[in-house]
């Protein structure tokens, strides 16, 4: 029952050993290239903890499964933790996971991965440029706690047709560009879809088949399932004038899972008999679909106006279905179905206006506005007899908030001095469900100092609340989670953080970072009910424990460029700590408290032709919760009592270090047609380390020889720990053309 | 084999090797801890169970050797006494010659069969709104000390019970079912306060054989409690009590069941609903029916089967319970954390496991429960 519950659990990730090589992207490879050029800390910015991510860069590089992955690239900088190896999990600044503001063209989106997290939503090859700040928030972003990711997408090309076409081990994807009318609109789309279902839907019929002739039976169970994912962007800009411009943007990316089991069955009618199914078919669907449209207007060198509509839905649909006595697939004679749907719809306008009254001064000022759905959990039942004529259909158990989220922001940059810079800014939010208020203020100020021509000091402080919850009851990126808002009970989680940092140009082929943060979090929710894989949504505000966080640290930064080699090397100390009463009495380190983190990344640019990559990365193993005493007992028979083990504080059991080695090259070369086309190869984790995905506390055993000689095995009362890795070496290979 | 199985046998192999490997976690705990857990309440007896909690990676004895157990009920010392209870002739006692198997090295064998009753009591009965004190000192070992106080009785107001039956729709089928369904209205309801109910069952059976005989058997004495029923949602309020060691032993006023086929129904005071405490349990209903027996033909020398009515008559009475918080808190935690299968793996958050006793673990709690007369079963509804 254990195992099978942990199956059940692992659904997804259970994939890793059967499909490990079609998951992984190791986006860390592509990364080599990235500090110098990609991902650089922006010194001209006031604020602290900003990193600038180059769309175009990006898409340089090669990437495993030759899908570049904007998260995965995310993971890497320092003072983010990525939590379980391989999911899109961005643990900043001690961070939960949930409490980052992902915006696309300035859109909020709630889910922002493929299958459990393996594969991040962000279609890279639409990708302009990605602003990443982890401390010294802006007041014009709201609405997360801890991190925000602004994704800029790249408008269509004016004046030609461009696109690219790539090709990977799981998915592919294309992306074209061009004029609608010349000069004045144009088009960018892109799509990518995986392909896996080439293979494992052909495989699963040939097992169906083997067990057929296996069997020898003409109605043998059988069994039908695929997984895809698929994304879709669209963004449309027309020019009125060069300072005048609309776009639509349109994003959606969807997850399928559809699973059948039929099972045999007969029964005799007036002496004949019967043969036929009885089939469960299960679905998992989950995804987002966004839509906005964006309206900017340069009114004068010094004014800028910008404005957007948009809404943004997040769904899940798990739906079951049982036909009884499905014969020869005609006939369903009973048939009984359940969907359980969420869905969050985010329904918003926003107006942001810029001016610069001097070179010296720049302000900032706008307001949001957003009607929130929380739609955590309808339920359908569908039944009919005979025909689907009885079909019968009601719907129960809905539960649905509604909710305004309202916010003003103000920001003023300037420079006061010539060697002084501020950025100081105040957020107003108000956020109202069911009659209940939340009314916040959020100061933000960053300073920068200027200590010479080649060195800066920064500081900053931010205040951020989140209104919206994430409901999970695992840790796993599971399409059963859900979002809840703030009520009169569930406060919005806060946020204060203070940063520092002094960046310095040490050398020409040098620049050197060294930040500190000092960051306080309230109100954090954690699941504290029984075991279940679907939210229990009818009590989910009791069965949330209330608690704080904490976290400190200090990032280094070193990124050295020469003439034909690049090379970074980040390093993170850190601590993250929680304190949940209802848990445990005092603070206790958090899962993803990485005490040490390092990152070491090269690339050599071989020839024009070939180049070379290779990453380490290495980070102090993860926490989760062992028993760390245990009573023992005896039974009336003098055997051993079942062992009572006792949990006295959290996260108590430190994982094994994670380290693995990435390696890869690009070979380009050009078509006859002048088209430019690389192939990619690159090796995942190159020494095979199984780094331990989770792990249990187990007893200890030992040989020995029993008093009638038997060999047997006995406790050593000693505890030890079982870890389990899921991802070996991956080489994988990719193509793409660029036309 | 062909030869392309094999190479997916190789491939899986490679895949899949290693997936799993062994390692001595770092951090954790070495020494050892006093274990105590003692409920008092309104009822006759009071008693301590004390064991050792060993760190997770310590070996040895796992008695602790006891030097002082004190209880205070409102600062005044209660005479307690070590229970020695009689080994029951089943009992496999172990010595240093000859230990039970399996037999884990560095432990004295001859406690295999004291270490199971390490248990004080009292009979000092305590009453409502009494402090209660617990000091333990163990020879090598940390001192622990606890602190609780009996909560106040609960006043029932009324209590209404209505057999019903239902039909549950599951995802591939359905079925009816009956049930009771009490809805008991507290007079003294706080939404800060916990209670606990469970409901006790009786039954006496009497056989009427067609030839005169009567045949009685009673359940009196040895109620049962009852299950909750399934189809109930808020299994938050449920706390199967019995998880947890040592559950078995007898509690002051009441029993929790070692088997876990009853459990008490633990809830804090904000799901009573406006001083109303509703739910659906699964007693047993009263019951005439008609069976035979088999008797033996003494002329024929052949079974004969004659008939017989049996009447079982039923009977509960419902036990409500108000109890400190730290009962509340200590079953809850025991009880999720018996059930979170994910936690073990890390996949989800882990339950702790409470404590108030500062210095070492288990509880100090306390109950005072108020009992309804018996009833008498109704029959069971029409389906």
């Amino acid at each position: 029952m254990k195992r099978l519950l942990i199956c059940i659990a692992l659904a997804f990730s259970a994939f890793l050993p059967a499909f490990g090589q079609e998951i992984e992207r190791v986006d860390t490879l592509r990364e080599i290239r990235i500090t110098a050029d990609k991902v650089r800390l922006d010194r001209a910015a006031t604020q602290t903890g900003l990193q600038r991510i180059d769309g175009t860069l990006l898409r340089r590089g090669f990437a495993f499964f030759n899908t570049p992955d904007i998260i995965k690239t995310l993971q890497m900088m320092p003072g983010v933790a990525g939590g379980t190896e391989l999911m899109s999990g961005l643990y900043v600044h001690g961070g939960d996971g949930t409490d980052n503001l992902f915006l696309l063209d300035g859109v909020p989106l709630y889910q922002v991965s493929h299958l459990v997290g393996l594969f991040s939503s962000f279609n890279s090859d639409l990708v302009e440029e990605v602003d990443f700040y982890k401390s010294g928030f802006p007041a014009r972003y709201g609405g997360r706690m801890s991190s925000v990711v602004d994704v800029r997408t790249r408008e269509g090309n004016f004046d030609e047709y461009h696109g690219t076409f790539a090709l990977g081990l799981i998915d592919g994807r294309i992306q074209v560009e061009g004029p609608i009318i010349k000069g004045t609109t144009s088009f960018n789309v892109g799509l990518r879809r995986t392909w896996s279902e080439v293979v494992t839907i052909p495989a699963i019929a040939y097992a169906n088949r083997l067990a057929e002739r296996e069997s020898g039976d003409d109605f043998p169970e059988k069994i039908h399932a695929s997984y895809n994912f698929s994304d879709f962007n669209l963004k449309l800009t027309h020019k009125f004038s060069n300072d005048n411009r609309l776009s639509l943007n349109i994003y959606g990316g969807e997850d399928r899972l559809p699973i059948t089991v039929k099972s045999p069955d007969s029964s005799t009618e007036n002496g004949v008999e019967h043969k036929g199914y009885n089939s469960v078919k299960g679905k998992l669907q989950w995804g987002n679909f966004l839509a906005s449209l964006n309206w900017q207007y340069d009114i004068t060198d010094r004014l800028y106006l910008e404005a957007t509509a948009y809404r943004s839905k997040n769904k899940n649909i798990i739906g079951a279905r049982v036909s009884m006595w499905e014969w020869d697939g005609k006939d369903v004679y009973y048939n009984i179905g359940e969907d359980v749907r969420a869905h969050t719809i985010t329904t918003g306008m926003a107006a942001n206006a810029y001016f610069r009254p001097s070179e010296a001064h720049r302000i900032r000022f706008g307001a949001t506005a957003q009607h929130k759905g929380y739609a955590p959990e309808r339920e359908y039942l569908t039944e009919s007899v005979g025909t689907s004529a009885n079909l019968k259909f009601s719907g129960k158990n809905e539960v649905l908030f509604k909710a305004w989220e309202s916010s003003l922001y103000a920001e003023d940059e300037i420079a006061v001095l010539p060697w002084l810079k501020a950025n100081l800014g105040l957020r107003g939010a108000l956020f109202s469900v069911n009659g209940k208020n939340w009314a916040r203020l959020e100061p933000r100020a960053s300073l920068m100092f200027r200590i010479s021509d080649a060195s800066d000091i920064k500081f900053s402080y931010t205040e951020m609340n989140q209104f919206d919850h994430s409901v999970a009851t695992t840790y796993l990126d599971l399409p059963t989670n859900t979002w809840m808002p703030s009520t009169a009970v569930v406060q919005p989680m806060f946020s204060r953080q203070f940063a520092g940092g002094f960046y310095t140009k040490a050398a020409p082929w040098l620049k050197i970072t060294l930040e500190g943060w000092y960051k306080t979090m309230e109100h954090l929710y954690e699941y504290g009910g029984p075991m279940a894989l679907y939210p229990p949504i009818d009590s989910w505000e009791t069965l949330f424990t209330e608690g704080r966080g904490k976290s400190w640290g200090m990032e280094t930064g070193f990124e050295m460029e020469w003439e034909n080699v690049t090379a970074q090397a980040y390093y993170t100390l850190s601590w993250s700590r929680r304190k949940f009463e209802d848990f445990y009495f005092d603070w206790y380190p958090d899962r993803n408290d990485n005490r040490h983190k390092i990152d070491l990344l090269a690339n050599w640019y071989v020839s024009p032709r070939f180049e070379l990559y290779a990453g380490w990365h290495y980070h102090t193993g993860n926490k989760m919760t062992a028993a760390t005493y245990v009573v023992k007992g005896i039974d009336e028979q003098g055997n051993p009592y079942p062992r009572f083990e006792i949990f006295d504080r959290p996260n108590s059991l430190k994982l094994p270090d994670y380290h693995r080695l990435d390696l890869g090259l690009n070979f380009k070369r050009t078509t006859r047609r002048g088209n430019e086309s690389t192939w990619n190869l690159s090796i995942y984790n190159v020494y095979c380390r199984m780094n331990a995905v989770f792990a249990q506390i187990t007893e200890e055993y030992e040989d020995y020889v029993n008093p009638e000689g038997y060999n047997s095995i006995r406790p050593t009362g000693r505890s030890i720990g079982q870890a389990f890795g899921l991802i070996p070496i991956i080489p994988t290979f990719g193509y793409t053309l660029k036309f | 084999m062909k030869l392309r199985h094999l190479f997916i046998f190789l491939v899986l192999g490679c895949c899949l090797s290693g997936c799993d490997y062994y390692f001595y976690p770092e951090g954790l705990d070495n020494d050892s801890k006093l274990y105590v857990q003692c409920i008092a309440g309104n009822g006759d007896r009071t008693y301590i169970n004390i064991q050792k909690a060993m760190g997770i990676n310590s070996v040895g004895d796992i008695m602790p050797e006891i030097e002082s157990v004190s209880l205070k009920v409102n600062g005044k010392e209660s005479h307690i006494e070590k229970y020695v209870p009689t080994p029951p002739d089943n009992m496999v006692i172990g010595t240093k010659d000859s230990p039970p198997e399996p037999f884990y090295p560095g432990e004295n064998s001859d406690y295999y069969i004291l270490r199971r009753y390490n248990i004080w009591y009292t009979d000092a009965a305590v009453k409502e709104g009494d402090d209660i004190s617990l000091e333990v000192k163990a020879k090598g070992m940390q001192e622990v000390s606890a602190t609780s106080k009996v909560p106040e009785r609960v006043v029932i107001k009324e209590i209404k019970a209505a057999p019903r039956c239902s039909t549950v729709t599951d995802i591939d089928y359905s079925y009816k079912e009956s049930f009771m369904s009490f809805d008991i209205s507290l007079e003294d309801y706080s939404p800060d306060d916990y209670y606990g109910v469970t409901v006790e069952q009786e039954q006496e059976t009497v056989l009427y054989y067609d030839d005169g005989r009567t045949e009685s058997y009673s359940s009196k004495g040895y109620g049962r409690i009852i299950n909750w029923n399934s189809s109930q949602s808020d299994i938050m309020a449920e706390i199967q009590a019995s998880d947890g060691p040592w559950t078995d032993a007898q509690y002051n006023g009441y029993f929790i069941d070692s088997y876990g086929s009853g459990s008490m129904k633990l809830l804090p005071g904000s799901y009573i609903k406006d001083g109303h405490l509703q739910f659906d349990c699964d007693i047993l209903f009263s019951e005439d029916s008609e069976n035979t027996y088999s008797l033996l033909d003494e002329d024929t020398n052949s079974l004969i089967l004659r008939k017989m009515t049996i009447k079982r008559d039923s009977k509960y009475k419902v036990l409500v319970y108000r109890v400190s918080p730290e009962f509340y808190r200590f079953n809850k935690a025991q009880s999720l954390q018996s059930a979170n299968y994910l936690a073990e793996y890390g996949l989800s958050p882990a339950t702790f496991s409470y404590t108030n006793v500062k210095g070492g673990f288990g509880v100090l709690a306390a109950v005072s429960f108020t009992s309804t007369p018996w009833y008498p079963a109704p029959f069971e509804p029409e389906q």
